[in-house]
């Protein structure tokens, strides 16, 4: 059985993430066809670019079947960025629908000065709620970041990390069988490295 | 072929002219000589040098001596020493590409921290790709043999520019007291050697640092340029005791192997020697270790057990990036390591670091070796 | 969170230093450059091309984009849309570009904002004092002076769609004379945008200054990749430790 799959549905940039899988000594297989996603331990869902395109860009390859399906067997699912926010319903920056794998809905980023964009490294932290140190993730640990839109889960206690230096950013959701991160691991230096190898643990346990 | 071991010492009949005798072998006794007469120096030894070379006329910038540093254990530690004992030193690194991170960062944290100056000799990068190129093709077992004779050009052309007399190596016999195979290496002084092996793939060696004996004369003796292996009047240098006071002082992060600050050089005793000549160099630094008393034979066949690269992920990153900065496939370099040895014979070599210097050098082994039965008859 | 951003500059594919924009200190092959930036943590690498995005180039890009864990900016012969998205497809966060002609290159910053993002388009402009000690644009490709003044060029890319803006000091770049404190500050004043500085920049202590003006990220050649009186080639970067001290 592959250890890693990585889904390439024509949104994601995968040669950093699968450099990345490399460096941890981890064999990952990538897939284009959404009849090739077989029953893997992980399956990473990286996503960048503009909403619109890439709901449709899902349903009209499959894509958006063969994910849900996929966690719906109980397979482990993380999506990356643009990747997590496809994991909800709708979004504020266009039409179509999400996998609806997660209650929950992309909005604007709440501005941060008069910035919307949240370009760069932002420290996280647990929420109240959250169990200390949500995978492993040290309060203050940073992780780079680099969107204008950000996820709202209806049910607040998915949400597992929470940027300090973007107020109302979530920077990590979960529900069962599946997390999404709106930063980038493969480029968040040793603590995006760190968080995948977690993620990894997570996803044999 | 049957393996034959020493019982003293890791060395094996993988290194050849190999021969047993009854308390170890060729390479582990004529060690033992040379770490006595390393731990038998004094203080005083040690000072009387140090005040020659403070003595000599120093450079405009105040320097008196070139250190050459690799980022590895025992240049570092020299360093440090030699600031300790008062010296001046202009630290020396030579830049071939591939230096690794935690070799860059312990070379800064070290400098920054002693307060010692740099100077850089960066090679230029599209022919020594080429040039390492043609070392492959050509088949020969010493690859490193373009880096460990251009570092020694380096150190000596820098002392000159600089106006310095004094040299201090890091080569010594406490850590290097048992020689690596003869087989297992070409003589670092043969720059005849590589120049024909440049131009066999048709790469140009025009400024390209190529020392040779002629060169070594000339600095020596016209120049007046000397080069003292300092840690061998250092009888309390020892590896462990070294990475430990680098780790303490200057924060210096461990590379798991003798010479891993290099990527290409982990990748050449990673997985060239082993995987196309069956060497494992680590058997002669392991086996010095054995005979200066610092680890026993069982600990030292254990380690041999490991793999040499502490990690797989390293091993095939390493191989990647080997790929992709030569320009060649992995296809290429599998077919490369399953090809027939190739030999530095079948090339132009110089006849005089070849022949007469092992001649010499083999005189004065022996001359010391009769000498120390004799004053041992006599005590 | 501040950031501390190492520059690699490539001319003929090797790297170097500059020094009011000519080229200075020869520092080897790029490629590792990255590799040991990226391995030691740095917040993102910047890495500048003095040519044309060729298939060697775009190689080179390939291999650097694999071999980082953190963030790449990439700057240097990008001249329409289609090149910008094919290096962001290799896996460069953010492409530079260099305004140096309003009626050229801030069409060309739009369509790019457009095809890849605003968080990937980033500005750049480089900066000389005239002979009124007014700040104006330096065409380095022409080695002339602009008639654009600083206050012009950042209205002109506050409105282009561009996400981040960097300024480069010609006068203080590869001179380890201090950033431009006063070029900073003015630029902060003109613009709410993500804002890098590069040119000077020496010590510590400068990076500090700089990022309580209110730069977000600043950029340096020099500092990071050499060392000492005699400007040795030699690559470092503070380690995360050492950072979480200087954090704003």
């Amino acid at each position: 059985m592959n250890r890693v799959t990585i889904i390439d549905a024509g949104i994601g940039n995968l040669p950093s993430l699968v450099s990345a899988f490399n460096r941890l000594d981890l064999e990952c297989k990538v897939v284009s066809k959404p009849e090739d996603l077989k029953t893997t331990m992980l399956t990473v869902f990286p996503g960048v670019g503009h909403w619109g395109q890439a709901t449709s860009r899902l349903l009209e390859s499959g894509w958006s079947n063969a994910i849900q399906e996929y966690v719906q067997r109980g397979g482990n699912l993380l999506g990356i960025c643009l990747g997590m926010q496809l994991l909800g319903r709708t979004s504020e920056e266009a039409e179509g629908l999400g996998l609806g794998l997660l209650p929950m809905s992309t909005e604007l980023n709440e501005a941060h000065g008069t910035r919307v964009e949240n370009l760069g490294w932002n420290r996280v932290h647990s929420p109240e709620w959250s169990a200390h140190d949500w995978l492993g993730v040290e309060n203050g640990r940073a992780f780079y970041f680099t969107h204008k839109y950000s996820v709202s889960p209806l049910n607040p206690q998915q949400s597992k990390l929470l940027s300090t230096d973007f107020p109302g950013v979530i920077a990590a959701v979960q529900l069962d069988n599946v997390i999404g991160v709106q930063f980038h691991p493969e480029r968040s230096g040793k603590s995006g490295l760190d968080l995948l190898a977690k993620v990894v643990e997570w996803a044999e346990a | 072929m049957e393996i034959v071991e020493c019982k003293r010492c890791v060395m094996n009949n993988t290194a050849q002219p190999f021969r047993v005798n009854s308390e170890g072998c060729n390479y582990c006794t004529p060690a033992i000589l040379r770490i006595k007469n390393v731990l038998g120096k004094s203080r005083s030894d040690l000072l009387n040098i140090v005040s020659s070379i403070d003595r000599k006329e120093s450079n405009p910038h105040g320097y008196n001596c070139v250190v050459g540093v690799s980022g590895g254990v025992d240049s570092s530690w020299l360093l440090a020493k030699a600031v300790k004992l008062g010296l001046k030193p202009l630290a020396v690194h030579m830049d071939n590409g591939w230096n690794s991170a935690q070799g860059s960062h312990n070379i800064y944290k070290l400098l920054s921290t002693l307060g010692v100056p740099l100077h850089t000799v960066v090679l230029d990068w599209h022919q020594q790709r080429r040039a390492q190129l043609a070392f492959l093709n050509a088949n020969v077992v010493d690859v490193e043999l373009l880096y460990d004779n251009a570092l020694q050009e380096v150190c000596y052309s820098v002392a000159r520019q600089y106006g310095i007399k004094t040299i201090l190596g890091g080569n010594n016999s406490l850590s290097e007291g048992v020689e690596v195979g003869r087989n297992w290496v070409w003589h670092k002084w043969d720059g005849v050697n590589i120049r024909a092996i440049l131009k066999k793939s048709r790469v140009s060696s025009a400024n390209y640092p190529i020392f040779s004996f002629y060169r070594y004369l000339v600095y020596r003796y016209v120049w007046g340029i000397q080069w003292i292996n300092l840690l061998d009047f250092i009888p309390e240098f020892g590896k462990e005791v070294a990475l430990a006071e680098l780790q303490r002082d200057y924060q210096y992060l461990p590379y798991g192997n003798k010479h891993f600050e290099n990527v290409f050089t982990r990748f050449y005793q990673g997985v060239i020697l082993p995987e196309k000549f069956g060497v494992d160099k680590r058997r002669s630094h392991l086996s010095s270790q054995i005979v200066r008393g610092e680890i026993t034979r069982s600990e030292a066949e254990a380690l041999l057990r490991l793999d040499i690269y502490p990690s797989r992920a390293l091993r095939r990153q390493d191989i990647e990036s080997i790929c992709v900065k030569l320009g060649v496939t992995e296809a290429w370099l599998q077919d490369y390591l399953a090809q027939e040895k190739g030999s530095h014979r079948t090339y132009m070599h110089d006849p005089t670091v070849n022949y007469l210097i092992p001649l010499y050098s083999k005189a004065k082994s022996v001359i010391r070796q009769l000498t120390s039965r004799q004053s041992e008859r006599n005590n | 969170m501040k950031r501390l951003a190492p520059v690699v500059l490539m001319k003929n594919e090797l790297a170097f230093t500059t020094r009011s924009f000519t080229i200075d200190t020869y520092l080897g092959e790029p490629q590792n450059l990255v590799r040991i930036f990226s391995e030691l943590d740095a917040h993102e690498i910047v890495v500048i091309n003095l040519g044309d995005l060729n298939s060697e180039m775009m190689k080179i890009l390939e291999a650097m984009s694999k071999g980082s864990y953190v963030p790449l900016h990439f700057a240097g012969g990008i001249n329409s849309a289609s090149d910008a998205a094919l290096v962001v497809g290799l896996g460069f966060e953010k492409i530079g570009l260099e305004l140096r002609s309003l009626d050229l290159d801030l069409p060309k910053i739009q369509s790019i904002a457009e095809r890849v993002g605003s968080t990937s388009t980033s500005a750049s402009i480089s900066v000389v004092c005239n002979n009124l000690g007014d700040y104006i644009l330096w065409d380095w490709k022409s080695g002339t002076r602009s008639s654009i003044g600083l206050q012009e060029a950042v209205n002109a890319l506050n409105g282009s769609g561009c996400g981040e803006l960097k300024v480069n000091s010609v006068d203080r770049d590869g001179s380890g004379l201090g950033p431009d404190i006063k070029l900073a500050s003015q630029v902060r004043e003109f613009t709410d945008l993500p804002l890098v500085y590069q040119g000077g920049v020496k010590t510590q202590a400068d990076v500090d200054f700089l990022w309580s003006l209110g730069i977000d990220c600043v950029a340096t050649g020099t500092m990071l990749s050499t060392y000492g009186p005699h400007k040795a080639a030699l690559a470092h970067y503070p380690l995360s430790d050492e950072m979480e001290l200087r954090w704003r």
